[in-house]
């Protein structure tokens, strides 16, 4: 008898076969699910985020932060500024172009709301000291169109004139297109005035004051006055649309380094960073690291940056652009104990309606 | 100061902006600076003047004719499909320039004899289009009720007024809600008693005011405190007060009255240009001063401009215009 044997119908796929598809499925599927939950940042990013950050945690070495006491404005301050800049690891500006960003936002009569022009004045006089083949103030103000009388009133114009220095009103600067290099603002690049790219050295110069929308306005967030009005509007609060921390980050990032002078001589707690109260903290603070800085300053304030308080220094320091950690920063100059006092913490402003 | 005065200073602003038009037929913030919308929308519509805007005499400078026609190429040149402007010609997203670029040409537009000098046959259609930019994507976005209350606490505004921004679908601000109640109103004269959008934005601007007079960027006050006016920002909406209707017809008239005072505190005060070119011409619009001019004169450099600045020099010589041309085209 003869049998016929049916021929067993082939696979399309063997076991084995779907198997190595069904993980293949899942391992794309992770990283696709993994790369839309990291961004802006992105997968790839994230991961050479931290790779780098474990990198210099490791390895890195300290960053270094001078604190150094200053009592008031009515003294000269430039042998105060040329200790602390000495103390620390401050670039050589010699035939050097440098620029001065201070932090000028509004005259409000008998507030401490403006880097002072005694410090500016110091600082200039410093960078002529050390060889700089040209000093430049320059500013975007955020709440006017027009910086001017701002200048006149801040006493800061006189500084101008008297030691020759030209300012640069970056609200109107001519632009040049930045790519952005950490791409942490949903913004591929910013407008940027082309005298602070083509400085050699930009300085930023904040008054170290409590903020209603970042917690505090430090060394980083004083970048912000970077961004010019003529493409951003007044008070460039489309930067507080795509995320305050993002873009004060991005901006860091984005910048050729910089280093900062703090004026912590009369500092503002509370209701920052217009309408808070004159506290003096009687600090110049410098440093090369602004994430150092910063968190320098912060601590002088009284609080600890961290994801939940002044956020924007925990996310660069996070991002791997500067320490964060008081391990990792080196102390100059006075004991920070000793000058640190609890500023007033100002009420903060949720997220939704930070664009007002 | 005499009007024969005034006439001359003007046509020495002239000179200055037909001295500093750049070679692509741009104006600049400053000397020798890069063309950008602004300057360039500012400076035609002080040029429109001596080409024929607003005057009863038909004298025309023959010689500036060429010059308004450069900067209104150039100006067509950074005209967007989506019928918005950005800063300048390489910004290719569209946003409170527009305001200006929309200015301008509703100026041109409404006027017969600009028509026939200067427009072409698609402007019309490219400018209903701007129109509808500004309209659909500058006003700022409704909030929501809970976010609005929060807004109210804070900020002590009113939430239910929309105001125009920056940027496309930004929150709205002063200086940019007055750019772009003057563009819609030079488009429609009929604006502000027809188009409920104008009349929530004239109520937006008068919500904003400070309440020592003026304005600022937006915030009549922060948390509890007040936040002071400013002389740009008073200026603007002062300006498009005047655009769009007068302090009787509308609002409180001790809303105009605070402003112009604290405007001509701005202007005594100030030892700058640029504030002191805008805050003449606002408030020449407000009052009648045989005196108002003699700070802008007295800073006006030889060459005819202020503070060599393109810029500037166009807010001088609007503000020496007898005319309104640039608020009410064709009358």
């Amino acid at each position: 008898m003869r049998i016929n044997r049916v021929k067993p119908k082939k696979r399309l796929l063997s076991r084995r076969q779907f198997t190595r598809l069904l993980l293949l499925g899942a391992t794309s599927g992770t990283i696709f699910v993994a790369e839309i939950a990291s961004r802006p940042l992105g997968l790839f990013k994230w991961l050479g985020v931290n790779f780098n950050r474990v990198q210099r945690n490791m390895f890195g070495a300290q960053s270094q932060v001078a604190i150094i006491t200053a009592l008031t404005y009515e003294n000269d301050l430039l042998p105060a500024l040329r200790a602390g800049w000495n103390l620390v690891d401050m670039p050589d500006v010699t035939d050097k172009r440098v620029v001065l960003k201070p932090n000028i936002i509004y005259n409000i009569p008998g507030g401490e709301v403006n880097t002072r022009p005694e410090v500016i004045d110091a600082t200039i006089r410093l960078l002529v000291e050390k060889g700089a083949k040209e000093v430049i103030v320059a500013e975007g103000t955020a709440y006017q169109r027009d910086i001017t009388d701002l200048l006149w009133q801040s006493g800061i114009m006189q500084v101008l004139l008297n030691n020759k220095v030209q300012f640069v009103d970056l609200n109107y600067d001519d632009l040049v297109k930045v790519p952005v290099k950490g791409g942490y603002a949903s913004r591929d690049f910013y407008w940027l005035p082309k005298t602070v790219v083509e400085a050699d050295l930009l300085i930023s110069m904040p008054k170290l004051k409590t903020h209603h929308w970042a917690g505090a306005t430090l060394s980083m967030k004083n970048l912000y006055g970077i961004v010019p009005g003529l493409k951003y509007g007044w008070p460039k609060n489309t930067l507080h649309v795509t995320g305050i921390e993002a873009n004060i980050v991005e901006l860091y990032h984005t910048l050729a380094p910089p280093v900062a002078i703090v004026d912590g001589i009369v500092g503002m707690e509370g209701d920052g960073p217009l309408f808070g109260k004159s506290r003096a903290a009687q600090v110049l603070v410098l440093g090369r690291d602004l994430v150092a800085v910063d968190a320098t300053c912060a601590r002088i304030m009284g609080f600890e940056p961290g994801p939940n308080t002044i956020k924007h220094i925990w996310f660069a320091d996070w991002l791997g652009l500067g320490f964060m950690s008081q391990d990792k920063i080196k102390l100059r100059g006075v004991e920070l104990n000793s000058v640190r006092q609890p500023f007033v913490a100002p009420s903060l402003i949720d997220e939704e309606i930070k664009r007002y | 100061m005499q009007v024969s005065d005034l006439a001359a200073r003007q046509q020495s602003a002239f000179d200055f902006l037909f001295a500093n038009q750049n070679q692509d037929g741009g104006w600049s913030y400053k000397a020798k600076g890069l063309s950008y919308t602004e300057p360039t929308a500012m400076a035609i519509l002080a040029l429109l003047s001596p080409v024929g805007a607003g005057r009863a005499d038909n004298k025309v400078r023959t010689d500036l004719v060429q010059v308004v026609k450069a900067g209104l190429d150039w100006l067509r040149m950074g005209w967007h499909e989506d019928g918005g402007w950005g800063i300048f010609h390489e910004d290719s997203f569209s946003n409170w320039n527009t305001y200006l670029g929309a200015w301008v040409w509703g100026v041109i537009l409404k006027t017969p004899l600009l028509v026939s000098r200067f427009a072409q046959p698609e402007d019309e259609n490219r400018l209903k289009h701007t129109r509808d930019f500004i309209l659909v994507n500058m006003r700022e976005p409704l909030v929501g009720a809970d976010q609005g209350k929060q807004i109210k606490n804070l900020f002590s505004i009113n939430y239910n007024f929309q105001g125009f921004s920056w940027g496309p679908h930004e929150a709205g601000w002063v200086i940019p809600t007055s750019l772009a109640l003057i563009a819609l109103t030079v488009f429609d004269q009929t604006a502000s008693t027809t188009n409920p959008i104008v009349q929530n934005a004239r109520s937006y601007l008068s919500d904003r005011s400070c309440p020592v007079g003026g304005w600022n960027v937006g915030n009549p006050f922060m948390f509890d405190k007040q936040l002071p006016p400013t002389p740009d920002a008073t200026a603007y909406a002062l300006l498009a007060w005047s655009a769009t209707g007068t302090a009787a017809d509308f609002y409180r008239a001790d809303t105009t009255n605070a402003a112009v005072a604290k405007l001509t505190v701005f202007l005594t005060a100030s030892k700058s240009d640029l504030t002191i070119a805008l805050t003449t011409w606002a408030l020449r619009l407000w009052q009648d001063d045989p005196n108002q001019f003699d700070t802008l004169a007295k800073q006006q450099s030889k060459l005819g401009g202020w503070g060599e600045s393109s810029f500037v020099t166009a807010f001088g010589a609007l503000a020496l215009s007898s005319s309104r041309y640039y608020f009410k085209p064709g009358s």
